[in-house]
Formats: structure tokens, sequence, C-alpha cells
């Protein structure tokens, strides 16, 4: 009890959902190297709006060129990892269209990525969206999820306390 | 100690391989362990820098191993590196 008062003076930072949907455990990802951690903690995100924002000021460390993919760098040196659907790298861009280039700086709101549910569906993919902290030994020390209905920007889906 | 392999994967180095590069990249920590490409060299201990160097199917790709059993990180890190397709759970 003492112990999560004294915790609680760390800097905790709380990552609002990236994309409208149902948040779920990242065990629900149909894939291995989600579901069973090998990529990084977090949670995973059931889309039901196609677009992907900011949930907090950052950099964009990087936006594969297909741009199912973006990783987001946060001042403190936190990096979050959005994956949009799974094995979607296949469909080789389609479907998705980036709004923002590796380097840019962003705001927490903005657009980053929209995509379109229906093609990604009709492709064959799960739309299933692992957000997961991509550095995590080196920028978080302790990390908690949340579970429900999400909007994005305004519901909060993990919370970290920052390792520095 | 250093080789060069070519990208075999149809999708590049992806976010799948790329994250097992840092995997087994961080099994060797007294070893200093880069990826190079067209003279951008990065540690491939961090995800984000394995991926920025954008990889793509063909690209030829330095591996450097520098340090405490950097033979076995050569060869453990060198078969992600051209391996056909992701190296598990056959996807």
């Amino acid at each position: 009890m003492f112990g999560k008062l004294f915790k609680a003076k760390k800097d905790t930072f709380t990552i609002t959902a990236p994309i409208t949907g149902k948040a779920v455990p990242l065990t629900e990802v149909p894939d291995e190297a989600f579901a069973g951690g090998h990529m990084g903690r977090g949670i995973a995100i059931e889309p039901s709006v196609g677009k992907l924002i900011a949930p907090f000021d950052a950099v964009v460390a990087h936006v594969i060129h297909t741009n199912h993919a973006v990783i987001l760098e946060h001042a403190s040196g936190l990096q979050l990892l959005v994956h949009i659907g799974i094995n979607t790298v296949a469909m080789k861009g389609e479907g998705f269209k980036g709004h923002v280039q590796i380097g840019d700086e962003v705001k927490a709101g903005q657009t980053l990525v929209e995509f379109d549910i229906e093609a990604i569906r009709a492709a064959g993919y799960p739309l299933i969206t692992p957000v997961i902290i991509a550095n995590e030994e080196e920028s978080v020390a302790e990390l908690e999820v949340l579970q429900g209905s999400v909007t994005a920007g305004q519901d909060p889906v993990i919370q970290a306390v920052l390792a520095k | 100690m250093q080789q060069t392999y070519t990208v075999a994967n149809q999708l590049g180095i992806h976010v799948r391989p790329a994250k097992q590069i840092v995997e087994a990249a961080k099994k060797y920590p007294n070893c200093n362990i880069f990826v190079e490409k067209d003279g951008k060299r990065n540690s491939a201990k961090s995800l984000v820098n394995v991926l920025t160097l954008g990889a793509k199917h063909g690209d030829s790709v330095t591996l450097i191993t520098e340090g405490e059993q950097e033979a076995e990180a050569q060869k453990e890190i060198g078969s992600i590196l051209s391996a056909a397709i992701d190296g598990h759970g056959g996807n």
C-alpha cells in the first residue's frame, strides 16, 4: 500500500488510445510474436475507425514504407510501436495512406495513417492492432494496460512509470 | 568481424524480422553489433535503428560483430538476415 504511494511520485506517463475501437490483451492477437510478448509489452486495439493518431507529442522515429506500422518517440525516450493489422506487410501499402514521414514532429491528436478497414478485411488480414512499447528495457520501469471500448486521443490504454 | 548478407525475405527487414534481429543481438551484451547498408551503420540492439536501415528484398546488409562471442552472434543474426521467410511460426 505504502509502496504504491511512494511509487506514484515517479513520473507516470499515460498513453491514450491511438485508434478508436476496443482495447484487448495482446494475448488475443493471432500472431505468436505479438501474443507471446516477444515484440514487447502493450495492448491491442480492434479498430472501429480507420485512423491512427499520435497519442502524445512525438517525433516519428520510423514509418514502414508500406505505412502499416509507425514508431513514435516521446521526449522521455519511450518508443511506441503501432502495427496496424496482422501480416498486413503483405498488402504492400495498399489500403494505407500515410500522412507523416520519418523525422516529423507530430502533435497529440495528429493523424499519422488512414487505413481502409474494409480493404484489409477483404484481403483476409486480421485488423487487430498491437500498440506496444518498443524499447521497454531502456524507457519504462512499470507498465499497466487498460481494456475496453476506447476513443482515440481520449481514453487511456497504457500507463507507464518511466525509468528516468 | 563482418560479413555481408543478401536480404532474401520478399518483404524486406520488416517489423517482425527486425525484432528477431534485436532479440538475438541482445543475447550478446558484451559484443558490439551493427548492421550497415549504403554506408549507414546502426546498432542492431534497437528496433528503431534496425528498421530505419530500410533493408528491402535483395539489398546487401553488412553485419558487424565486435567483442565476446562475435562468431556466434555473426552466425545467429546472419541467419535471420538471410532467411527467406520470417524465422518462426510459419508466418
